[in-house]
């Protein structure tokens, strides 16, 4: 046998623990220094700004543009020019020559042309000279008359000029550096070229005159390139402002302020990004906040581990022949479960197993309340049934709407082995029997504390006495290892497996039927932290079998290992009542049973609660173990059996069927507190056949049928007096 | 042999409805409830049923009684059990069924609280 209780599973918790230290600061600032790995190696960078640059760029572009095209267009200007001049001059010229024709036809010319040619010359300074030559050559008109009557010598290094300007027969246009000379010739009407007309532009005007075009166009390029500059450098800057607030956001992003939007509301792409870099923080913000939350589960998850695991006892207790095992194997999430062993006075060891609903710092709050109570209580209460009741007054008010606690609560008598047991909905404690190597079960008489009102459990609960002889094992579990599902499937591991490891490993002792459990259910569950916690806590008993220990005072003479020979008691009894497998005769029940139980000493109120249960047994056999068969007989006994008091007498009824085996010894599974279990209305049938019977018990494939058999002990109907008999029409 | 449930229906006011019960109330009765039931739902009235005279209850009855209270409950609407006889009131108490629905020991009781 063990002698050291089981500490809790610690491989869970150390899982859990990892996830984060308790006291771990949080972080809500990125990092300002980055890791070696990260930081980026050279001198700082000077910022250039976009703002800048890019104005820079397009009025040096524009710049260049503009002189490009100046440029061109100076060309284009002084060519246009030249041909202007060449075509005036050209047109002079001819002009001249016209006008002197008739001139030259006077006897003296030069009278004529002097004056004219004088005028001429003062309102145009452009003209170097202007000349009219006879046919031969003399100077005939000149604006000064000392040159009138010479001969006309052309400067040297006159050359004709490309031009473009049409020029009529005789017509010339010549230049040199400082010249520009056109020629026309002198016509009269009938004619004959009489003379030539000359005129003599000086190139420096031309080239004043191209002069002053550039400056012009220079001026008008220079004011046009600053306007444009400068209204390109306005509206650049306006458009790019947005970068210097993106910019700033990011640096604040980057600093971890994630409260503060970037605030650009334009409709450009910068706006655009903006609102992805705020959409960014929102869910960063989101994220941590997530982040956090998890950590504070965490934290609380591991407080709450802990305060379970303090309240859980450390060590194996020993009594005499007797020794408590205890273990529990904590959930990822922290269950509610809760075992306890206190020695009690007298040598007496009190135990207990509860499960709490709700789970995390709630669940272990209520189970902190609940060993406190315990332990405060234990000795003013020496029923068990007592000492819950006790419990549930104290805790049901501390317990949240909807709350409640399973718990089983007894205690052992080492000297005699005699075990009191009382349940609160807590699941059936199993009872090894070394001797024939098979298991009984203990179901709970009433609902879980703090689930009835107005005290109402006192009504119900009762105590149970059982004697573990050697060998023999008190098994109590909670749901951990019944619900275990298995992966895939999620099918649970149930009850019959449970029993068919205790069965298989009973003998073994406690710790054994521990380890093959949690194996067991681990191999069915797989790897990993289960999801409800598992708890255990096993009753021993190490004696010889020597006598040492009284028989069980629960047995009611039923023998399943032999149930043929309770039948052939039974064929005996007068009280048989034949039905035909049908619903319909179930109603002959009430009047079978008002003449089985009259002159019974029991107590009012009990008829009806025993026809209940009569009649749940039989139409659960019809309906689940006939079903679809052809009717058969359901036969109904009644007979007394010796019952736990020393002198009472409880009410045994068997019930033989021969349909498919239907075990209605099973307790119901249907939880009322499930709304879509009180729709389907399941399972109360069973619920009400156990709440009503002491003990259901099922043999089921005899040669002569399925048995199954139902005892009510009157003791039980006191307990409940009040609760369940007054008649409230009285 | 069976005494068969009997239902009467009474208007109890502007939105409540009495359904008076007498007899077995087992699976045949629970699926004649459950009509009438259904019917005063679909009325969307409250509901009362008085159980005075109610000889037996199975648990299929218990199981209709559950069905129509989270049926009304859904809709809004209140269900109320009245003067559960003796032979139902040790069933019920059995199932704890006071925790879900309310039950009173008269139809006076009922109305009241249905007032308030």
């Amino acid at each position: 046998m063990s002698s050291a209780l089981r500490a809790p599973s610690t491989e869970h918790h150390a899982a859990a623990g990892a996830v984060t230290h308790p006291t771990a600061p949080v972080v809500l600032e990125a990092p300002r220094d980055p890791t070696p790995a990260a930081r980026v190696p050279g001198r700082r960078r000077t910022l250039l700004s976009l703002r800048w640059i890019v104005p820079g760029v397009a009025a040096g572009v524009l710049a260049g543009a503009l002189m490009f095209a100046g440029s061109a267009w100076e060309r284009d200007s002084q060519s246009v020019l030249l041909r202007e001049v060449e075509a005036r001059l050209v047109l002079e010229a001819r002009h001249l020559a016209l006008t002197s024709a008739a001139a030259l036809l006077d006897p003296f010319p030069e009278l004529t042309l002097q004056p004219f040619l004088r005028d001429l010359m003062r309102s145009r300074p452009d003209l170097e000279s202007v000349i009219v030559l006879d046919r031969a050559g003399l100077v005939l008109g000149h604006p000064s008359t000392d040159r009138l009557g010479q001969s006309y010598v052309a400067p040297s290094g006159l050359t004709p000029v490309a031009s473009q300007v049409p020029l009529q027969a005789g017509e010339a246009l010549e230049e040199d550096r400082a010249l520009l000379v056109a020629r026309s010739p002198v016509r009269i009407p009938s004619g004959e070229i009489v003379g030539t007309a000359i005129v003599r532009m000086h190139r420096s005007y031309l080239e004043a005159a191209v002069e002053e075009t550039r400056q012009r166009r220079t001026l008008l390029t220079t004011a046009l390139l600053g306007l444009g500059a400068f209204a390109m450098v306005i509206s650049m800057v306006l458009l790019l402002r947005p970068v210097g607030r993106l910019r700033s956001g990011i640096e604040r992003l980057g600093r971890g302020d994630l409260d503060t939007p970037i605030a650009i509301r334009d409709r450009t792409e910068f706006g655009m990004l903006a609102d992805t870099l705020n959409r960014m923080a929102v869910e960063i913000r989101e994220a941590q906040r997530q982040s956090l939350e998890r950590e504070r589960l965490a934290r609380e998850m591991e407080l709450a581990r802990n305060l379970q695991r303090s309240l859980l006892p450390s060590r194996s207790y020993e009594a005499a022949d007797f020794v408590l095992v205890g273990s529990q194997a904590a959930a990822a999430e922290v269950g509610g479960d809760y075992f306890d062993v206190v020695p009690l006075d007298g040598g007496r060891v009190g135990f207990a197993i509860a499960d709490v609903s709700g789970k995390g710092m709630g669940g272990c709050l209520v189970m902190t309340m609940l060993s406190a109570l315990l332990r405060g209580l234990r000795d003013l209460h020496p029923s068990p049934a007592g000492l819950l009741v006790a419990i549930d007054r104290s805790l049901s008010a501390s317990l949240p709407r909807g709350g409640f606690v399973t718990m089983t609560y007894g205690t052992l008598d080492p000297a005699c082995g005699e075990v009191t047991l009382a349940s609160a909905g807590h699941l059936p404690a199993i009872i090894y029997r070394a001797a024939s190597a098979a298991v009984e079960w203990k179901r709970a008489t009433a609902p879980p504390v703090g689930a009835l009102r107005r005290g109402g459990l006192a009504t119900l609960l009762t105590d149970e006495r059982i004697t573990l002889g050697p060998g023999d094992l008190l098994v109590q579990i909670t749901d951990g290892y019944q619900e275990a599902p298995a992966p895939g499937t999620g099918e649970t591991f149930e009850f019959a497996r449970i029993e068919a490891v205790i069965k298989h490993h009973g003998h073994e002792g406690p710790e054994a039927v521990i380890r093959a459990l949690d194996q067991a259910v681990a191999a069915w569950a797989g790897e990993g932290p289960a999801r409800d916690d598992q708890t255990v806590l096993v009753v021993g008993c190490t004696g010889r079998p020597d006598g040492a220990v009284r028989t069980p005072v629960d047995s009611i003479g039923m023998d399943l290992s032999e149930p043929l020979a309770l039948l052939a008691r039974l064929e005996q009894n007068p009280t048989r009542l034949a039905l035909e497998g049908s619903l319909d005769e179930l109603p002959r029940i009430r009047g079978w049973l008002r003449e089985r139980l009259a002159g019974r000493p029991l107590l009012p109120g009990t008829e009806p609660l025993l026809e209940n249960a009569l009649y749940e047994a039989c139409a659960n056999i019809i309906e689940h173990g006939l079903a679809g068969r052809r009717p058969t007989p359901v036969d109904l006994w009644w007979m007394l059996a010796p019952a736990a008091g020393a002198d009472s007498r409880a009410e045994l009824f068997v019930i033989r069927d021969h349909g498919a085996p239907f075990d209605p010894s099973r307790p119901s599974a249907t939880d009322l507190d499930d709304p879509q279990a009180r729709r389907r209305g399941r399972g109360l049938g069973l619920a009400m056949i156990h709440r009503i019977m002491t003990r259901v018990a099922y043999a089921g494939g005899t040669p002569e049928g399925n048995l199954t058999i139902l005892m009510f002990d009157p003791a039980r109907l006191s307990a409940m007096e009040g609760g369940l008999t007054g008649d409230r029409t009285a | 042999m069976t005494e068969r449930l009997e239902i009467i229906t009474e208007i109890g006011g502007d939105r409540l409805v009495f359904l008076r019960l007498s007899g077995t109330l087992d699976a045949n009765g629970a699926t004649m409830l459950q009509d009438h039931a259904g019917r005063v739902l679909e009325a969307g009235r409250h509901l009362v049923i008085n159980l005075a005279n109610v000889s037996f209850m199975s648990s299929t009855g218990i199981g209709a009684l559950l069905a129509i209270n989270e049926d009304f409950g859904e809709r809004g609407l209140t269900f109320r059990l009245s003067a559960p006889s003796r032979a139902v009131a040790a069933p019920l108490a059995l199932l704890c069924v006071d925790r879900f629905i309310s039950i009173h020991d008269s139809d006076d009781q009922a109305r009241t609280d249905l007032a308030a």
